[in-house]
């Protein structure tokens, strides 16, 4: 089955799609503003008319080099390409302003690329055993890994967690739109017969995550241009010495990425916030970081790329996305007739070492062509964000217009687009109005099956062992995030009664 | 302090009373365990309590704000919202235009329209923006088309 899987990828058509998919996630990671997820989300559609594999492939492509091509930006403009690349800003921006920038941009990417190669063997090791436990599922632990997951939402609230518990519940309600499960009978359809099938969920994606950002960069307007700084590099810019020095430092940094992407929801931006301030503590000289210190640089950049790897596990394992661009790649799987979870390791075996050595190739790609193409990809900073972003809209028309061939879905989009923008001005965080979008089918199907078969107790979701000890461990996850956001709201009245 | 917050508090409770309503005429058809309507329900509910929270939380907040002396309201850059309505309206137009007249004529209408917004206050350079939405609405068209195999409305080249 791996020898099959490696096999399926190794053909000239799938391998070019790696390629392409990588230089163009790289291309979307470094222009501030287009994101990894809205490079992803563009691209779905595209996969439709494509075998699994090299559908499938060409997204991984996109996931790995737009994770990593934020770093372009982060050092030559100061501006991070995408959020997981903020901490890089902190000391590739100074490097870079010291002359440094070839040094810089070298570590940013031999480190991105071994943390993406560590956690990608943790995916490798340890998804099949994960798989293996969740094989002994049934409804009552489907239903309460998706309760479990909306805890999740506190993570992705923001300042508020009942903002965020809004979103959610507005992400749960849009899935109720259409045929109810189990019993199909039409709700909030209002007679439109477009709405029957419900809503699908790339329309709303590109809305939330690119149309929105339209509208945000229009009423801000298009910022002063900024000029990328000169640089040159030999090599890959350090030396032996200076790469050996940072061992600990990478381990320390790749195992923090692996294991934070592995919890879903917390994504790239937390896990290289938290090692670069493990590594600060950690370091001899934590006066350096934010002058332009190699090992702020390495930290960010490792730990940014291992969360990939850590991020797929609980995908493709239990069918859970780790973060926004994983919660697309979901529906990549879906719209190949695929559900990730662990009958994917039964079914679908060759598909998943494929997808492995997918993911191998890809950050093999973006070694080289962030390397090789560095000028390139500079050059590309340099195109005014006025131009691109109306390209870039046109491509979302094409995008959501492509998954049922219906204007309606692009209609879809554009109301997705007005609802993220209203959002953002209320301050309410779009990503868990995804994940109530995502977990609410599985969760009402779930529950509604689970109910059928204890004929209508609600116990047995608590005496199941499994599916017990996950809810016990959702009761107490949610106590404590009342209990935070509780004192929270009288750390902030102190504050203002202070004011 | 935030007035926003507070308006969402009242518009998250009249959202779930409609859903509360609306899911009455949902038919249940459950033997055993739930039906249709419970979800809807539970969501309906779930509005009508954070949004009494979200509101409440405000209500307090706003209430010694005012009783502060000197106190402000925070005010938020707004931007160009003028930019933001002529984006979606130009948007609007865009999609009721594609299965009109094709993807290629109302994209190149759509793109000079939309980098004429995003690059309001400065030069306009009207020829440039007109030839690269010329180039791109082609390229993207063939690429997704011919490369692609991906289906877009041909309007009246259609």
């Amino acid at each position: 089955m791996i020898i099959e899987g490696i096999l399926a990828v190794l053909s000239a058509k799938t391998i070019l799609l790696i390629f392409g998919g990588t230089v163009l996630g790289i291309l979307f990671g470094s222009v501030p503003g287009i994101t990894v997820t809205m490079g992803v989300a563009l691209f779905l559609p595209i996969t439709f008319n494509m075998t699994p594999v090299d559908g499938l492939s060409l997204l991984m492509g996109l996931y790995i080099g737009g994770t990593s091509g934020g770093l372009i930006s982060a050092i030559l403009l100061n501006i991070p390409g995408t959020p997981a690349s903020i901490c890089t800003t902190f000391d590739g921006a100074p490097m870079a302003r010291k002359g440094q920038a070839g040094k810089a941009l070298g570590l940013g990417i031999v480190f991105s690329f071994l943390g993406g190669i560590f956690s990608l063997l943790v995916l490798y090791f340890i998804s099949p055993m994960v798989a293996r436990v969740a094989l002994s599922f049934a409804s009552f632990e489907y239903f309460a890994i998706g309760i479990f997951s909306l805890t999740l939402v506190s993570t992705m609230s923001g300042k508020s967690l009942l903002k965020g518990l809004f979103s959610a519940l507005l992400g749960f309600s849009f899935t109720f739109i259409g045929m109810a499960p189990i019993t199909s009978f039409p709700r909030f359809t209002f007679g439109i017969r477009d709405l029957n099938a419900g809503l699908n969920l790339l329309p709303a994606l590109i809305g939330l995550f690119a149309v929105a950002q339209l509208f945000e960069e229009s009423q801000q307007g298009v910022a002063e241009k900024v000029e990328p700084i000169e640089y040159s590099i030999k090599g890959f810019g350090f030396s032996l010495k200076e790469f050996f020095s940072q061992k600990m430092n990478f381990l320390r940094s790749a195992v923090i990425g692996t294991g934070i992407g592995i919890l879903p929801g917390l994504g790239g931006a937390i896990c290289s916030v938290v090692a670069y301030g493990v590594a600060k503590n950690r370091s001899k000289t934590p006066e350096l970081f934010g002058q332009g210190s190699i090992e702020g640089l390495v930290a960010s950049e490792t730990a940014n790329n291992a969360s990939t790897g850590g991020a797929l596990v609980p995908l493709m394992t239990l069918g859970i996305p780790g973060d926004n661009t994983t919660a697309i790649l979901l529906a990549g799987f879906m719209i190949h007739g695929i559900t990730p979870g662990p009958l994917l390791f039964e079914n679908n075996g060759v598909l998943v070492y494929a997808i492995f050595t997918a993911l191998m190739l890809a950050n093999i790609f973006m070694l080289i062509s962030e390397y090789g193409g560095m000028r390139l990809f500079v050059k590309i900073l340099n195109v005014p964000k006025q131009i691109l972003l109306p390209i870039v809209l046109s491509l979302c028309v094409i995008g959501a217009y492509g998954v049922n061939n219906r204007m309606f879905d692009v209609w879809t989009m554009l109301f997705f687009g007005i609802l993220g923008f209203v959002m953002k001005k209320f301050e309410v965080p779009s990503t868990p109005l995804l994940l109530g979008f995502i977990l609410g089918p599985i969760i009402e199907t779930e529950l509604r099956r689970g109910l059928m078969r204890s004929q209508g107790s609600f116990v047995r979701f608590f005496t199941e062992p499994i599916s017990g000890v996950i809810l016990t461990i959702t009761i107490i996850i949610v106590l404590f995030s009342v209990y935070k956001e509780i004192k929270n709201m009288i750390a902030r009245r102190r504050e203002t009664t202070k004011l | 302090m935030n007035k926003k917050t507070f308006s969402l508090g009242v518009f998250s409770i009249l959202l779930g009373i409609v859903m509360l309503i609306m899911s009455n005429g949902i038919r249940d058809f459950a033997a055993v365990g739930v039906g249709a309507k419970f979800f809807p329900r539970i969501a309906a509910s779930g509005f009508i309590i954070i949004g009494a929270l979200l509101a409440f939380q405000q209500r307090a907040v706003v209430s010694q704000l005012f009783s502060s002396a000197g106190s402000q309201d925070v005010k938020e850059d707004k931007g160009d919202m003028v930019a933001v309505w002529l984006t979606m309206g130009l948007l609007a137009i865009y999609l009721f235009l594609v299965p009109r007249l094709g993807y290629i004529l109302s994209t190149l209408i759509y793109i000079f329209g939309q980098t004429l917004i995003l690059n309001r206050g400065e030069k306009q350079h009207y020829l440039r923006f007109a030839i690269i939405a010329l180039i791109s609405a082609s390229a993207t068209y063939l690429l997704f088309v011919k490369v692609f195999r991906v289906m877009i409305p041909a309007g009246i080249f259609g």
